[in-house]
């Protein structure tokens, strides 16, 4: 729901409580005011009415006295009464005849009907015409002003009021009752007054007996007929009960003439709808007027919610969404001084601190980049899961990518031809914590080298987030290597045919033609070519030698056989040399047998003659002691002699390829003088799972020089 | 007359191999590859003593030609022939080959004078001569590549 709808609902129905509220308050609170008021108007509505009657009633009653008093009137008592046209001239001049009355009827003393407004009563008794009628004569006769009550008369047949007076004979003294005059009322007259009223109170006439008598209703129920729950009401001068609720009420009003009280009631009601027509014509204005007012107003306030507050918040919302989209420059406008304000504020600072954040980000990013772009070597960088987060423009050129392709691990696996699985090494250095290095990947023609490096961030703990794989084309390195190794091998092999040539000729000339050369320098010539051919012959085989032993073109033929047996044949092959020196040469073995090596026994005695011939040539004085001794799965030949030693910065050479020829007194280089002597040895020695080493020396005091081969049962020997 | 078939390509060698055999008294015949000998052979009248065979020839190596004389129907005749293969290097795989397909021995050219040549043919064919029984032929054999280890 948004926030406008959500204040609108709040102000409506605040508003309609309000007025909820202040109506039960109101209504509350006039409620018994209002009951007053309307049982005032009830009371002199009633009191009103009530006077009216009474003042029609009294008409009647002083009408029916002067009646009686007219003048001469005793003398219309006199007469034949037979005589209709006697009544009918009395008629005539009784002019009072012709009053309110329904039926007027003057009786003289003997109750014999004189004149009456209506002839054919003329003449008659009034004693035998009705109970009431005879009563009202009694009180007439007797000298009083009489009324009666309601009643239903014979006389008129209808509800009537009989009013009597009665006649004196003026003339004598003491003024005797010569006779009575009774007059008639019907009801409609009276009922007319309380008819004439207005409908909004509800008029209900009743006697004294509860016999309901008038009404200004439309449609009396039960007019004429005695209500006795009515007449309790009357007697006990209270109201009678109903379901009158709230505001109705109604009023007794007992009405009576100034003489003699006639005890009707009159009952003032004032209907519901009466009551709450103001109520309700307010509650009309209020819907028709405050309604829209109270609309206009909410509105009013939304509008101005809206500008002020919503506008604000969703200028602020719109901005954030811009800025989360990745415009990060886009500020938010600050309208006001309000908390709003103040909270576009804060967003442009926090903005800004994050544009400037990211800013420096970028520059950090792009010092990356521009570095590891300058590197020579392809350098990717992975998360843990092995996404590419980023890689130089060295692995695009490699891999063949356009700028923006993305790779991934499986790329990169695919690229290397599947030889090795990145991930599974990659999870491998990450684990261990250590830097792995893939030496040769065969890319197509190309050769590469590859570095495994885990990235460990440091914060509580150490966390490995991913690695650096480097990729290293070393392609060239390899094609330099190859064709140095190539240039070995086929130079080495064309060197030798015509060196052999050489050689094999010359000393067909010394074997067969010496006795034909009569010069005896002729024959030193030859002989020094012969020497220089040899010894060039053994250079290139040396080359050679090396050279396959690197390619390991060269097969071995592994044997088992007796290492001291060999060592025993080498030496007397060699003793003349040491012999010849003045050097001793001594063999010294474990008691015991030892067990057989398995190596080439060829290549091994190569090494033993390179090792000890090494000995022998760089030893002057002293001699050379052979020991073989037992070490583990090994058997362990040294060489010691008493020589001139290895200068420190030699001992590190000794046994590289090509070693310092320069330093000649220091260098161990017999058997051909080309530095590949103990490069030779060392690969030799490798390839059958042994090793080789100088194991001290000490200039001008000699060395020790040692080497190990497997022997029989030794399982960690290198396969051959 | 002892005759010698020497197949080689490099005419150095042959020059060499020949020369020196010839000073020694033996009589050479030349063959520059493997086909063109397999074809000399067929039309010699003379069958030679021993062969004198390079390993790297163009046309038809020394292998090759070795499988036929050793194996071939067609080359039966020559089959017992004593065959001593000639290498550049020691140890190699196809030396190693050649005596499994019936060669006598191997010589590294460069390791031995023409002399020490002759003198190893010298043997052969005495010992060749001296029996034409199979096991005394591979007794000598035996001693011959003895012989050759030790004095390498």
């Amino acid at each position: 729901m948004k926030l406008l709808t959500k204040i609108a609902l709040i102000i409506l129905s605040g508003a309609i409580l309000a007025t909820v509220v202040t109506s039960y308050f109101v209504f509350t609170s006039t409620k018994s005011a209002l009951q007053t008021v309307i049982k005032n108007g009830q009371e002199d509505l009633g009191r009103e009415i009530m006077d009216k009657i009474d003042r029609l009633l009294f008409t009647y009653y002083i009408g029916i006295q002067n009646i009686g008093e007219e003048e001469s009137i005793e003398q219309t008592l006199n007469g034949k009464l037979t005589d209709s046209r006697v009544i009918e001239r009395r008629i005539k001049e009784l002019q009072f005849l012709t009053g309110p009355w329904d039926v007027l009827k003057i009786v003289n003393f003997k109750g014999e009907i004189v004149v009456s407004n209506t002839q054919n009563k003329a003449g008659k008794y009034l004693l035998k015409e009705s109970v009431d009628s005879t009563k009202a004569l009694k009180e007439a006769l007797g000298g009083h002003i009489y009324y009666s009550d309601f009643l239903i008369s014979k006389e008129t047949g209808r509800p009537t009021m009989i009013f009597a007076a009665p006649i004196r004979d003026q003339d004598k003294p003491n003024q005797p009752i010569v006779g009575a005059v009774l007059g008639y009322i019907a009801w409609p007259a009276i009922a007319e007054i309380v008819n004439s009223f207005n409908l909004t109170n509800e008029l209900n006439l009743y006697t004294h007996d509860g016999v309901f008598i008038a009404t200004n209703q439309e449609t009396p129920v039960n007019l004429f007929t005695n209500d006795d729950k009515i007449a309790r009401s009357i007697e006990a001068g209270k109201e009678p009960e109903s379901k009158i609720v709230a505001l109705t009420t109604y009023s007794p009003s007992i009405g009576h003439l100034s003489y003699k009280g006639n005890r009707w009631v009159l009952f003032v009601k004032t209907p519901i709808a009466v009551v709450f027509a103001p109520a309700v014509s307010t509650a009309r204005n209020i819907v028709l007027f405050l309604m829209p007012i109270i609309l206009l107003i909410t509105i009013l306030i939304l509008k101005l919610l809206k500008r002020f507050v919503v506008q604000p918040v969703t200028n602020l919302t719109e901005v954030t969404n811009i800025i989360s989209r990745g415009n990060i420059s886009k500020r938010a406008e600050i309208g006001s001084k309000d908390e709003i304000g103040e909270l576009a504020k804060a967003f442009n600072q926090m903005t800004e601190k994050l544009q400037q954040g990211t800013r420096e980000l970028k520059e950090e990013q792009a010092r990356l980049l521009a570095s590891i772009n300058s590197l020579s070597f392809g350098f990717i960088i992975l998360d843990k899961r092995h996404r590419v987060l980023l890689k130089n423009t060295v692995i695009t050129k490699l891999f063949e990518l356009k700028n923006n392709d993305e790779i991934s691990i499986d790329h990169i696996s695919g690229f290397l031809g599947g030889h090795f699985d990145i991930k599974a090494e990659a999870e491998r250095c990450m684990k261990g914590k250590t830097v792995c290095e893939i030496k040769e990947i065969v890319l197509g023609a190309k050769f590469l080298r590859g570095i495994i490096a885990p990235i460990i961030m440091i914060r509580d703990h150490e966390e490995i987030i991913g690695y650096v794989f480097l990729l290293e084309d070393i392609t060239e390195a390899k094609i330099l290597e190859r064709s140095k190794e190539d240039f070995f091998a086929v130079a080495s092999h064309e060197l030798r045919t015509p060196l052999t040539a050489i050689r094999g000729n010359v000393s067909m000339i010394q074997d067969f033609f010496a006795d034909k050369i009569t010069d005896k320098e002729v024959l030193k010539m030859l002989d020094d070519i012969h020497v220089g051919s040899v010894r060039l012959i053994k250079i290139v085989n040396d080359f050679l030698n090396a050279s396959s032993l690197e390619q390991k073109k060269i097969s071995f033929k592994i044997e088992n056989f007796d290492l001291t047996d060999l060592i025993t044949e080498t030496l007397f092959d060699l003793n003349n040399i040491a012999a010849d020196k003045g050097l001793y040469l001594n063999f010294e073995t474990e008691n015991g047998l030892l067990p057989k090596v398995r190596a080439d026994r060829e290549r091994t005695k190569q090494v033993i003659i390179n090792i000890i011939g090494n000995a022998i040539h760089f030893t002057e004085k002293g001699g050379i002691t052979v020991r073989a001794e037992k070490a583990n799965y090994f058997l362990k030949v040294s060489v010691m002699d008493t020589g001139l030693g290895v200068s420190f910065q030699n001992q590190e050479l000794l046994f590289r390829k090509f070693q310092v020829a320069a330093e000649k007194t220091l260098s161990r280089d017999v058997a051909s003088g080309t530095g590949l002597g103990l490069y030779i040895s060392k690969l030799l020695i490798e390839a059958m799972g042994g090793q080789i080493s100088l194991e001290k020396s000490t200039l001008g005091h000699g060395s020790v020089f040692s080497f190990t081969l497997p022997t029989i049962g030794n399982i960690s020997g290198k396969a051959l | 007359m002892i005759k010698i078939f020497l197949i080689e390509d490099d005419p150095l060698m042959v020059n060499l191999y020949e020369r020196v055999f010839k000073l020694s008294g033996y009589e050479v015949e030349v063959a520059f590859n493997g086909e063109e000998a397999l074809k000399k052979l067929k039309t010699m009248k003379v069958i030679p003593t021993v062969i004198l065979m390079d390993v790297m020839m163009p046309v038809k190596n020394g292998l090759d030609t070795l499988k036929d004389i050793k194996q071939d129907p067609a080359y039966k005749d020559f089959k017992k022939i004593p065959v001593v293969m000639l290498t550049n290097l020691s140890g190699n795989e196809d030396a190693e080959k050649a005596l499994l397909l019936g060669a006598v021995t191997y010589l590294v050219k460069s390791q031995y004078e023409p002399r020490e040549v002759v003198a190893k043919v010298k043997e052969i064919v005495s010992a060749y001569s001296r029996e034409s029984d199979i096991p005394e032929v591979r007794v000598a054999i035996k001693n011959i590549k003895k012989d050759k280890k030790s004095g390498e």
